[in-house]
């Protein structure tokens, strides 16, 4: 009897031990990950003066005064295959905008029906709108921008990099 | 009294003496008693009562070829019935020699799941097939109990359905719909498993097996792999399942 119950009931215990869990990507954000670099050297800085990017045209606030930092994450629409950024720099003169365009392509992405949906991104193409000098008033300027990675997803690798030149 | 305690002790011996005697030769009526000397028992004399087991005498030989096993899957059939996934699998089995036994288990995996917490849907119907072998571990091989050890392998190729509510761009104010069909996966994974089997009736057996197994390879259209491979279970890289077979040893 002892072992007929043993027989019965372990493969009841495996099909317990079956069940295995969700495992859905804990930081499941999605966005361009931008670092800054100096154009003199070429080596890693902070954001000498503080940065705000405004998704164009609806005047989206993606980044808002972000400043001593080397890197951050802007978010990219899914619904639309070019996103215009104004990059506006505050000093104590007013503001300054530079704007650039970065084309993509959007392609959802599903994991499993436990963790909910989200659109990934391939970088085809970025564009620098307006090119100005460094100034006194506004001593930080765009120098160019280039793709390192053009895979945006969950792995979070640098995607562009943004080369500032200073006064 | 020394001549008293000399026959008292003499009686005795005589006494012990015939008890030894009776206990080691049978006793023969009509025959005059008289004491024997012990003798030790000869090899082919044999005390008590000897069984001698029927079935060791009329075992047939265990051949090579030794016969069909067919069975099928009880806990992927109820699954398949009243789960989010399940499949309906049978199974064949050559009998080699009661020791090795090469296996094809075939079976059509069913799934039509939501998740009520993300709206997400996932339906699938699709045909699946695993070849492998056993080892029976039971060292009586006349028993018809088994102990099984043995490796898989599994291959599927499925078409699949994926919708779900419509994912709101906070960047634009747009809805993007969520809805695929017709997507093509195929998955080839191994399988470890480990087994019992217990003989009910003549050819009819009843057995569990409990399985690990690993996914090796899959390619799978976007937006994703499928949530459930038929035969593999929920897709992950590696998961356990289990079977409860009822089998007919042919």
């Amino acid at each position: 009897m002892r072992s007929l119950l043993l027989f019965l009931l372990l493969p009841a215990l495996a099909l317990l031990a079956g069940c295995n869990d969700t495992d859905c990507t804990m930081d499941n954000t999605v966005g361009v990950r931008v670092v800054v670099r100096s154009s003199a050297t070429g080596a890693e800085m902070n954001l000498p003066d503080a940065l705000s990017v405004v998704l164009q045209p609806k005047d989206t606030v993606i980044l808002n005064r972000a400043q001593q930092i080397a890197a951050f994450t802007l978010p990219l629409s899914f619904t639309q295959a070019e996103d215009r950024w104004a990059l506006v720099w505050h000093t104590e003169a007013g503001q300054q905008a530079d704007y650039v365009t970065v084309r993509h392509t959007n392609r959802p992405h599903f994991e499993s029906l436990d963790c909910g949906t989200a659109y990934f991104h391939t970088l085809t193409g970025v564009a620098l709108q307006t090119q100005r000098r460094p100034s006194a008033d506004f001593p930080t300027a765009i120098d160019s921008i280039v793709i390192n990675n053009p895979s945006v997803d969950y792995a979070h690798d640098i995607n562009l990099t943004l080369y500032l030149s200073r006064l | 009294m020394t001549s008293t305690l000399r026959s008292i002790c003499l009686a005795c011996s005589l006494l012990l003496a015939l008890a030894t005697a009776s206990a080691q030769t049978p006793v023969r009526r009509n025959a005059p008693q008289q004491v024997q000397p012990a003798q030790p028992a000869s090899p082919d004399r044999v005390r008590g009562v000897q069984y001698v087991q029927s079935d060791t005498t009329a075992r047939p030989p265990i051949r090579t070829l030794q016969g069909f096993l067919v069975g099928v899957d009880v806990v992927g059939a109820v699954m398949y019935g009243v789960a989010d996934y399940g499949q309906l699998e049978g199974m064949l089995r050559i009998n080699l020699a009661e020791r090795w036994f090469p296996t094809l288990e075939a079976g059509l995996g069913r799934s039509d799941a939501t998740n009520e917490d993300t709206g997400l849907h996932f339906k699938t119907s699709a045909p699946y097939l695993r070849v492998g072998a056993d080892y029976n571990f039971c060292k009586n091989l006349y028993s018809g109990n088994r102990i099984y050890g043995g490796l898989r392998v599994g291959y599927a190729k499925q078409n699949y359905d994926l919708d779900g509510p419509g994912v709101h761009d906070a960047l634009t104010g747009l809805t993007a719909d969520y809805r695929f069909s017709d997507l093509q996966a195929s998955c080839v994974w191994t399988e470890l498993v480990f087994g019992l089997e217990a003989k009910m009736w003549d050819a009819f057996h009843v057995g569990w097996t409990v399985r690990y197994r690993k996914r090796l390879n899959q390619r799978f259209d976007e937006p994703g792999q499928p949530w459930y491979v038929p035969g593999f279970g929920k897709n992950s890289g590696h998961t356990f399942g289990a079977t409860f077979n009822l089998i007919i040893d042919l």
